[in-house]
């Protein structure tokens, strides 16, 4: 019984904490106060009606009554439509599916919105245009990068030049050199993505052995929980040599674009980054990124480095081409992943 | 007085493990009413900090059917931050209604030197993707 009621306890504590973190971290500076009147610059003050406790109303207060979603209206017409300078009511129904529709449609086809939001962001007139393009081979240099971040990116490139390597925390490492750790499935169908798999050429699948995947950051099956945008596909060399992760970053809700700096190979005509990433404690792996029209990918192999260059660039070319020629299969084509072709491998 | 001193180690304890185990970057928006919300929130689950910068375009009722866009931003800069932050939350007066929020979340990812951008419209509240290192 005791313990019944302290797990009942600790529940309601919990839960609590959780609402306590979600209410108290919110930015709150663009907001009216949830007080009875508000000083309006034109208006001068403007009664609105009290909204009490409204994450747990009552089930009158669910939906406001008449008289309250009149005075709702009206405050919030006063308020808006003099600094508009306009005379229109408020539609106070909901919102109607064509409307809607249009609505939706004109957002998410916006691109001045996209735009004005990248300019916003402190992005150059060229780099707002390089993103907005979605083609894999513009390139943003650091020049073109918001101005806060100019000065740690040119120490980023400083460094790596100068040490042959990159630096990268030993967690970030332990989760590429120890990635057979962290294997969350051994299917070939991932699941908790929205996106369909790349295809994995036939150089992969006759050179390695399939492990499982995992998901970026995730450690155990509860952080696997979610939608996930990025797979790692993990293989082992038919001779145990080395590990090899395949990454693929979906890029159906955005973009991603190279620093032009740190561009210093190629993979199927695309600008690639290659790098040898270093921890603290000597954790060493080898990493290859660039992106198609598609997805970001990131390639990785796990010691011994030797001819990694080339192992990451052949293997990130049959990775695009095999992709490229098949972008047109339907879905249920697509999420076959290992497909067996008649390639010969280079190495 | 132990034992609500022990509920509250167990509740801290339990609190840190989970938040260490959601790591790695994600991103939300979310148009909720229930809340008094609209707001666009990218986060490192890490707790050690990216380099952030979040907008988010809340759709406003302007009368005659019309809308109009209304811009927040977590600021005027981007932030090396665990937690990037644009819109309201708590202000059931003026968000009382499902209209659209359109969150654009921007992301320098020091590992791959890439700038990651991310576009979601939301007419929901979006629990299910709250939490969670999705990026």
């Amino acid at each position: 019984m005791r313990k019944k009621i302290m797990f009942i306890v600790l529940i309601c504590i919990i839960i609590v904490l959780v609402i306590y973190f979600f209410l108290t971290t919110g930015n709150k500076s663009n907001d009216i106060e949830n007080s009875s009147e508000i000083n309006h610059s034109e208006l001068g003050k403007i009664r609105l009606p009290t909204v009490e406790s409204p994450l747990f109303p009552k089930e009158a207060e669910k939906k406001p009554k008449n008289t309250e979603k009149k005075a709702i209206k009206k405050s919030f017409e006063a308020m808006h439509e003099i600094e508009n300078n306009e005379q229109n009511p408020i539609d106070n129904d909901d919102i109607p599916d064509s409307l809607m529709k249009d609505v939706l449609k004109d957002i998410e086809e916006n691109s001045a919105l996209n735009h004005q939001a990248m300019l916003d962001s402190g992005f150059s007139e060229e780099a707002a245009q390089n993103i907005a393009s979605g083609n894999p081979k513009n390139l943003l240099s650091i020049d073109s990068m918001p101005k806060e971040l100019q000065s740690s990116i040119r120490k980023e490139l400083e460094k790596s030049k100068k040490n042959g390597y990159d630096d990268v925390d030993e967690k970030d490492a332990d989760e590429i050199t120890g990635v057979t750790n962290y294997i969350l499935g051994t299917s070939v169908s991932v699941p908790n993505i929205n996106f369909s798999l790349s295809i994995i050429p036939q150089l992969i699948s006759a050179n390695y052995n399939y492990i499982g995947y995992t998901f970026p950051n995730t450690y155990d099956s509860q952080s696997a929980n979610g939608v996930h945008e990025t797979v790692r596909r993990v293989f082992q060399r038919l001779d145990s040599s080395h590990i090899l992760i395949v990454e693929e970053t979906s890029l159906n809700s955005g973009s991603s674009n190279l620093i032009s700096e740190f561009v210093n190979s190629q993979v199927a005509s695309l600008p690639a980054i290659y790098a040898i990433k270093k921890s603290p404690t000597n954790k060493t792996y080898a990493m290859l990124n660039w992106t198609t029209d598609k997805f970001a990918y990131s390639l990785y192999q796990v010691p011994p480095l030797d001819n990694s260059k080339n192992i990451l660039l052949s293997v990130g070319s049959s990775l695009t081409e095999i992709n490229k020629v098949n972008n047109e299969r339907t879905e249920n084509e697509r999420s076959v992943p290992i497909q067996e072709e008649n390639e010969d491998a280079p190495f | 007085m132990k034992k609500i001193k022990w509920v509250t180690i167990i509740c801290l304890t339990w609190l840190f493990v989970n938040t260490s185990a959601l790591a790695g970057p994600g991103y939300v928006s979310r148009d909720c009413p229930a809340a008094g919300a609209k707001e666009s929130i990218t986060v490192d689950w890490t707790g050690g900090g990216e380099w952030f910068k979040t907008i988010s375009y809340h759709l406003r009722k302007r009368g005659g059917g019309r809308y109009e866009r209304e811009p927040h931003s977590s600021g005027r800069w981007w932030e090396h931050t665990w937690r990037s932050y644009a819109g309201q939350v708590g202000n059931w007066l003026k968000n009382y209604y499902y209209s659209g929020v359109y969150g654009i979340h921007y992301w320098y990812n020091t590992k791959a030197r890439r700038v990651e951008t991310r576009r979601k419209f939301v007419t929901s509240c979006n629990l299910g993707t709250w939490g969670f290192n999705n990026w």
